[in-house]
């Protein structure tokens, strides 16, 4: 497993790693070279950045030529359950992390709002 | 794929920022051994995770090897192309019966993916699409459509009968549906009605050539049939002459179908996309992903065939209420074929059919199996017995009647697993038989008798031989089977042979007493009387072949390696038969009938059989009981086992069996019979070379023949 054990506070806390750690826990989209896309819970990763991500599910986006027929496109896109994974570092093309979703504006807050019931 | 749409599918929606920069800065900080890991991190996370990019181990990945064809599931297909990839999915759908996963056979059939794409009721387009008169669509929305429903309508109720748990999920059958519908809960007169529907079309469509009409109209009517039969296994007893008619239409389309193959399509064809053969790494599904090569069109048929064949039998056994023919056909069956040969299906429908969990053969009550065990074994009602003690069902039987039951399903129903677990059931009935008959000779020793007559007295005694009989079987098989199983090493094999003729023997001084001593105990012309003829004679036979394998492997080995090996030996053995150890007989009153093989008996026989020559007279255990004559060589053996034979062919002597059962066993007795003939050469041959049994070949012989455990004839 190229995941290695060790202390954690080994890692020094400076800006990249210490915004690595905001991290954790996240739900991350990993893309990888094969088209393949992953969508799980971050738990860890290692200095060569083996990531872990657990509740992962695999998406396949078809390539231009395949994805021409769009029942084959719909299908894809329906993830399947994978579990626990571990992803290495040199099969990764993108990482993206969901954004916390923002509480949306209420209408008290709005500007404009003059307090008035109607 | 346009930017937008591309958009609108990644998975997860548009609320993701890259953060790929931060991991890549990340690494460089971050010291070599380091982690940065969430609080409840172990090791063991990273030690089970699914490692992404190994080909072991991520079953979703694309090997640059393996090429894919675009499937289109609404690509005008030719009639020859349907026929062509309705023949390949019932390949398939034979290497599911046959173990393997769904998702390796009939899911790689890609329109199972795609049954609502080819609905005609939401194609309302259809016809303005359709411009190639050859290949009308109605061949995939109809015809391919129906077959597709009703395969998966046909894995649904296997599927059912399987899950029942008689077998071994993963050892048996594979029950990993990977999330994919095998139309569940939809009726299966509905699929009928499909199926119905598309050969109507076919009956009156104009669109395609008349002969591809028959060829697709035959693979429907067999489809149809086949749903039809596996709907109706679980009432067979019911619906006997339906269930009968059924089968009959089943083998007459199946004869169609292979006598007419539908040829290979051309390379270029578009039906060669309608398989995806590694379709599992897109399914739920963690099974590494396994090509099956696809059977023959005869192949495919054959395997229908043995299907059929056992709902042959099934439709026999389910009108068949003598629990001793049902222990006769599950031994014949396990003897006869390969084990693969035996689809799991039947042998789990058998298992249901015997005992469902309720009653017995869908209509007696358990307690049923008392009374035909004891009546069967030694042709005496069970009231007889029952009565001294308050007739059956009494507080006092109660015990009894429940170890009966107890032991004769499982034993029953285990005749139709797979070899090894077969054997382990065997193993464990051997203490329960020996439960009832230390069970039965409690009762008997306890009962007053000075008001009982002599004869009904011996009368009594002779209930716990039913039961020896049983245990004893048991034994036999448990000793014999290993050889089907490949279990013994080389210098086990000599002393196997020898405890199976040891158990025999005793086996037979059990059927002289009951035929001979207690004469008037066993009626006269009573089917019980006839099969304990029937198997005085048979096991004659067995014991003389088996003592011809011993003889013949201790002369096969260098001298004295039994002896000089024996301390090694020894302790194998005692692990080997440690089922014949068991402290737990301590627990019982009375002594088992047969149980810790003698070593000290084994080895004297050994050294026997080494001091004497060849052309000398070997005086061992195994008496002629019919002709009181001493017998010399593993020919000889042979030869009397071969007359003794002979003789149950030539007087047509089938025992209790009858009908077709009757008809397996006389086969059964040729195929041995035969087997005898054929291992003269051999014999002749190794004796002239002192003793060099290592030239008997397995593949130098035809082995495909029947025979009771051939394995053990055929090992050197």
């Amino acid at each position: 497993m190229a995941l290695s054990a060790a202390n954690t506070s080994n890692a020094s806390h400076t800006s990249a790693t210490a915004e690595l750690r905001q991290l954790l826990s996240s739900t991350l989209r990993i893309t990888v070279v094969d088209g393949r896309i992953f969508l799980g819970s971050f738990i860890g990763t290692d200095q060569p950045m083996n990531i872990l991500l657990t509740d992962t599910e695999e998406y396949r986006i078809e390539s231009s030529e395949a994805g021409k027929n769009d029942r084959e496109e719909s299908s894809s896109t329906s993830g399947r359950f994978v579990g626990q994974i571990l992803i290495p570092w040199k099969i990764i093309q993108k990482i993206e992390v969901q954004e916390p979703v923002q509480p949306q504006p209420s209408a008290r807050t709005q500007s404009g709002y003059d307090g008035h019931v109607m | 794929m346009d930017v937008a749409a591309s958009y609108a599918v990644t998975p997860g929606g548009s609320d993701f920022r890259d953060v790929t920069r931060v991991f890549a800065l990340a690494s460089q900080e971050m010291e070599p051994g380091s982690i940065v890991a969430v609080d409840a991190f172990s090791l063991n996370d990273a030690m089970t995770a699914i490692e992404i990019g190994d080909p072991r181990l991520d079953t979703g990945m694309e090997l640059e090897t393996t090429e894919r064809l675009q499937f289109d599931p609404l690509t005008p297909l030719l009639p020859e192309e349907i026929c062509w990839i309705i023949d390949r999915s019932m390949a398939y759908e034979t290497e599911w019966h046959a173990s393997n996963p769904l998702a390796h056979t009939v899911y790689t059939l890609l329109y199972v993916h795609y049954l609502n794409d080819v609905d005609p009721d939401v194609l309302p387009f259809l016809s303005m699409i359709n411009l190639d008169p050859s290949r009308p669509l109605e061949l995939i929305t109809v015809v391919l459509r129906a077959y597709t429903s009703g395969l998966l309508k046909s894995c649904n109720l296997a599927w059912n009968e399987l899950s029942k748990g008689s077998l071994l999920d993963t050892e048996d059958w594979q029950s990993d549906k990977s999330d994919v519908s095998l139309l569940e809960g939809w009726p299966v007169k509905a699929a009928v009605a499909r199926l119905d529907a598309a050969l109507t079309w076919l009956s009156t469509t104009t669109k395609v050539p008349p002969s591809w009409q028959e060829a697709l109209k035959i693979r429907l009517q067999f489809r149809r049939t086949i749903l039809l039969l596996l709907n109706s296994t679980e009432s067979l007893t019911r619906d006997h002459e339906d269930f009968k008619h059924l089968l009959q239409s089943a083998r007459h389309s199946l004869s169609i179908i292979r006598a007419h193959p539908c040829e290979s399509i051309t390379s270029s064809s578009p039906a060669h996309a309608a398989f995806d053969l590694h379709i599992a790494r897109r399914l739920n599904t963690f099974l590494p992903v396994r090509v099956i090569e696809v059977p023959s069109p005869e192949q495919t048929c054959n395997a229908y065939e043995r299907i059929l064949n056992g709902w042959e039998d099934l439709a026999g056994l389910s009108r068949t209420y003598q629990i001793s023919t049902w222990n006769q056909v599950g031994l014949h069956q396990s003897w006869f074929s390969a084990p693969g040969a035996r689809p799991a299906y039947i042998r789990s429908s058998a298992q249901t059919l015997f005992y469902d969990g309720i009653q017995i053969i869908q209509s007696q009550p358990q307690s049923w199996l008392v009374g035909r065990f004891f009546e069967e074994t030694i042709g005496v009602s069970y009231n007889v017995f029952a009565q001294y003690w308050g007739g059956p069902g009494s507080v006092s039987l109660l015990e009894l009647e429940k170890r009966v039951i107890h032991t004769v399903i499982p034993h029953i129903r285990g005749l139709w697993n797979n070899p090894a677990r077969r054997r382990r059931f065997l193993v464990k009935s051997i203490l329960d038989w020996h439960m009832i008959y230390d069970t039965l000779c409690v009762l008997v020793e306890g009962l007053d008798t000075t008001d009982i007559d002599p004869v009904t007295s011996r009368t009594l005694n002779q209930f716990s031989k039913a039961v020896v009989l049983w245990r004893l079987a048991s034994i036999r098989e448990v000793i014999l089977s290993g050889f089907q199983l490949e279990l013994y090493h080389p210098l086990e094999r000599p002393f196997a042979y020898w405890f199976a003729a040891q158990v025999i023997d005793v086996h037979l001084g059990f059927l002289d007493v009951l035929l001979n001593r207690m004469a008037s105990v066993v009626p006269q012309d009573s089917p019980s009387r006839k099969e304990m003829q029937f198997q005085h004679v048979f096991l004659l036979a067995l014991q003389a072949m088996s003592m011809a394998m011993f003889i013949s492997l201790i002369r096969g080995l260098p001298l004295n390696a039994i002896f000089n090996q024996w301390e090694q030996l020894r302790a194998n053995l005692h692990r080997r038969y440690k089922w014949a150890f068991q402290p737990a007989y301590d627990m019982f009153e009375f002594n088992p009938i047969v149980l810790e093989p003698d070593f000290t008996h084994f080895l004297r026989e050994v050294q026997k059989v080494q001091d004497l020559g060849q052309n000398q007279a070997i005086v061992v255990n195994a008496k002629d009981r019919t002709q009181k004559e001493s017998l010399r060589s593993t020919t000889e053996y042979f030869e009397l086992a071969q007359r003794l034979l002979q003789g149950l062919i030539s007087t047509d002597s089938t025992g209790a069996l009858e009908g077709k059962w009757g008809h397996d066993r006389m086969k059964l007795l040729r195929g041995m019979s035969e087997t005898c003939q054929e291992l003269h050469p051999y014999l002749a041959a190794s004796s002239s070379d002192e003793g060099d049994t290592s030239r008997i070949s397995i593949s130098a012989l035809d082995w495909t023949r029947s025979f009771p455990n051939i394995d053990a004839f055929c090992r050197p």
